[in-house]
């Protein structure tokens, strides 16, 4: 089914969830919708689905208006962020709701009704758990039964609220693959809700960044990744380091500071913000020759040590500014301590304008 | 060498942090058993022990006089109504509360706990100035011949009041706690309104509406005070179980009064088993914690 949503208005009380929302799904597509909390992206998945209605602007589905058309009607088949299973009912009975729930005459037969459930159980892998209740099976097999009960109504489209946002890191990696493959099998219209930067990008087919209850780019997870639109998407898919700078010629200069953090800018001159990843903060310990160094120096203030790196925050001599930057830090006797002195050079950057870059914001959980 | 490791026990004088010295423990346990040794468990027994005072056949045609009939068969009439109104009422108020945001909420809930604040005799005397003789709707009464003060209605009515806040307060909290996403799912399922409230709204809140159903019960049969103001104690026809027994026991007629007193108290004695029964069985369920997140 494709979906199509022209200019969505929708706000709770005095606060606006959705600005002006555009946007189109293309039948079959896998699409992600990321941001973080109060980016309006929950919102705008219940508004599409019939359990919020818009203020303005108008849903289709498959060029029909779906305005007056209430939520049972709308065939979208809904996976809760906590899953909502019916836990006084068996699981087989969980997933064989939606066609119980059907007018007498159109309604299956319980042998059917059971056949149907045990099928989908099957699909999601979970054949032989149908007698137990929710409250037996394991957060993982919540979110399957959830999303069996969601296709048990043949849906015209799927859609999921944070469906890994409860699990653990393992089983959320694995579920996602799972949910590619089961995708794909299938091939419904599905969209989903995350604030993982990492499942977007691997799950989708599409990601639509969203913040501020306003679409900041939609682009495959290739043209996100290395095209950002804004500053703020950039800084929402990875660690960034953000500093005001000026360009001049092509030069670009941090305030303070005599030389160029960067030459050959593609840019006009005037103000700017300059993105940075912590990876692609290059340090060079400086040497105590007397000669002068040979960029901007920073002063290491605390080392972290992480998973594969090792995590250095530093400040800039001359302006005082925070910089973090991450090394491989595999090798133990070369590794900084505090107080050291390292010259800075900017690798791979992006400068955007000053009004879009405005500080990235990572939602942590 | 040994096989497998022993817990060692706590070194001297350590105790768990939140406990108190072995005085002080012993002091509140004391009280606690005396209390409740005084203010619950001996009269209970006195009232039961009344009642057999002068043996099983004294106390079963002290309780099956037309009169002690009658008082039973009212008794349990009004609670036959007034559970049920209670129920619909409860449930009612609770989905609307719980599911639902709309202006005056907060005065809504409040004024559902009315009747804990209100004396239940001021209860009655509203009823009373309402329907009975010199009142408001007294002439409309009249004029169509109904009659609702010193007769049955006029119980039910009071009864009523008095319990109306039983359901409503078990499942208020609970329903709250449980948000929509439930019947969200329902309805995102197709299924209607109707199909979800009662497929999905009730069992998830069953437990707590049965305990409530419990209170109400105990509550409804064993009111006094405000039944006692509308009822107008007519023998044989207004008299509920506690009203007689108040009554018998005015005309020193003690194995009597307590006889029917044995049997109210019964009624709380199997209330109070079935309650510990569903906290045991049923005590996540009714504190409203998700058991399936």
């Amino acid at each position: 089914m494709r979906i199509e949503v022209e200019d969505l208005h929708k706000s709770f009380s005095d606060y606006p969830a959705l600005r002006g929302v555009n946007l189109c799904v293309e039948d079959g597509e896998l699409l992600a919708l990321l941001g973080p909390s109060g980016s309006g992206k929950t919102t705008l998945l219940r508004v599409i689905a019939g359990l919020d209605y818009p203020e303005r602007g108008r849903i289709l589905f498959n060029g029909r208006d779906v305005a007056g058309v209430p939520v049972q009607k709308r065939g979208v088949g809904f996976v809760f962020q906590h899953y909502a299973l019916f836990r006084h009912m068996r699981v087989w009975k969980n997933v064989a709701f939606g066609l119980e729930a059907r007018p007498l005459f159109q309604r299956p037969s319980r042998a059917e009704r059971h056949a149907r459930a045990m099928e989908l159980l099957d699909l999601v892998q979970l054949g032989g758990l149908g007698n137990r209740f929710p409250g037996q099976l394991s957060g993982g097999q919540r979110q399957r039964v959830a999303l069996a009960r969601a296709l048990a109504i043949d849906p015209a489209a799927l859609f999921l609220d944070e469906p890994f946002g409860a699990l653990d890191a393992k089983v959320r990696r694995e579920l996602r693959r799972w949910l590619r493959d089961l995708h794909d099998r299938t091939g419904h219209t599905t969209l989903f809700v995350t604030h993982d930067q990492e499942e977007a990008l691997e799950l989708a087919d599409r990601v639509v960044v969203m913040r501020d209850g306003q679409i900041e780019q939609i682009g495959t997870p290739e043209e996100i990744f290395l095209r950002p639109a804004t500053g703020f998407v950039y800084g929402f898919l990875g660690e960034t380091n953000a500093l005001d700078v000026q360009v001049s010629g092509g030069r670009v200069f941090h305030d303070g500071l005599e030389a160029p953090l960067l030459e050959g800018a593609a840019r006009p001159d005037g103000p700017a913000r300059l993105f940075v990843r912590p990876a692609e903060v290059l340090l060079e310990p400086v040497r105590e020759t007397g000669a002068p160094a040979s960029g901007p120096v920073a002063r290491v203030t605390q080392v972290r040590r992480r998973l594969e790196s090792l995590h250095l925050d530093l400040v800039l001599e001359a302006t005082g500014a925070s910089l973090e930057a991450t090394i491989g830090g595999a090798d133990p006797a070369g590794q900084p301590t505090p107080g050291d002195r390292m010259t800075v050079r900017i690798g791979e950057c992006r400068l955007y304008d000053p009004e879009t870059g405005s500080p990235p914001r990572v939602e942590k959980k | 060498m040994m096989a497998h490791r022993v817990s060692r026990p706590p070194p001297r004088g350590w105790r768990p942090p939140t406990s108190e010295g072995a005085l002080t423990r012993r002091v509140l346990i004391g009280m606690t058993l005396f209390f409740l040794a005084g203010l619950l468990l001996l009269p209970l027994f006195v009232v039961f022990s009344e009642a057999f005072s002068r043996g099983f056949d004294v106390f079963r045609a002290s309780v099956t006089e037309p009169e002690a009939l009658a008082a039973i068969r009212l008794t349990l009439l009004v609670a036959a109504i007034a559970v049920p109104v209670n129920v619909v009422f409860g449930l009612a108020a609770a989905w609307a509360a719980a599911k639902f945001e709309f202006r005056g909420k907060s005065l809504f809930l409040t004024l559902i706990d009315l009747p804990f604040s209100v004396s239940p005799v001021i209860a009655g005397l509203m009823y009373v100035l309402l329907y009975g003789a010199p009142g408001l709707l007294w002439p409309t009464l009249q004029a169509h011949d109904i009659q609702i003060i010193w007769a049955v209605p006029g119980i039910v009515l009071a009864t009523m009041f008095v319990t109306v806040p039983f359901v409503a307060r078990e499942l208020i909290p609970l329903m709250q706690e449980q948000g929509t996403a439930d019947e969200e799912a329902a309805l995102s399922l197709g299924a209607s309104g109707w199909k979800t409230f009662w497929s999905v709204t009730v069992p998830n809140v069953r437990w707590a509406l049965v305990y409530g159903v419990l209170l109400c019960n105990a509550r409804a049969m064993g009111e006094f005070g405000a039944v006692a103001v509308v009822s107008g104690r007519i023998r044989e026809e207004t008299m509920t179980m506690p009203l007689i027994i108040e009554a018998l026991y005015n005309e020193f007629n003690g194995v009597a009064a307590f006889g029917v007193a044995s049997l109210l108290a019964l009624l709380a004695l199997v209330t109070l088993a079935l309650r510990t029964l569903l906290e045991w069985r049923y005590g996540a369920d009714l504190a409203g914690r998700r058991a399936t997140r």
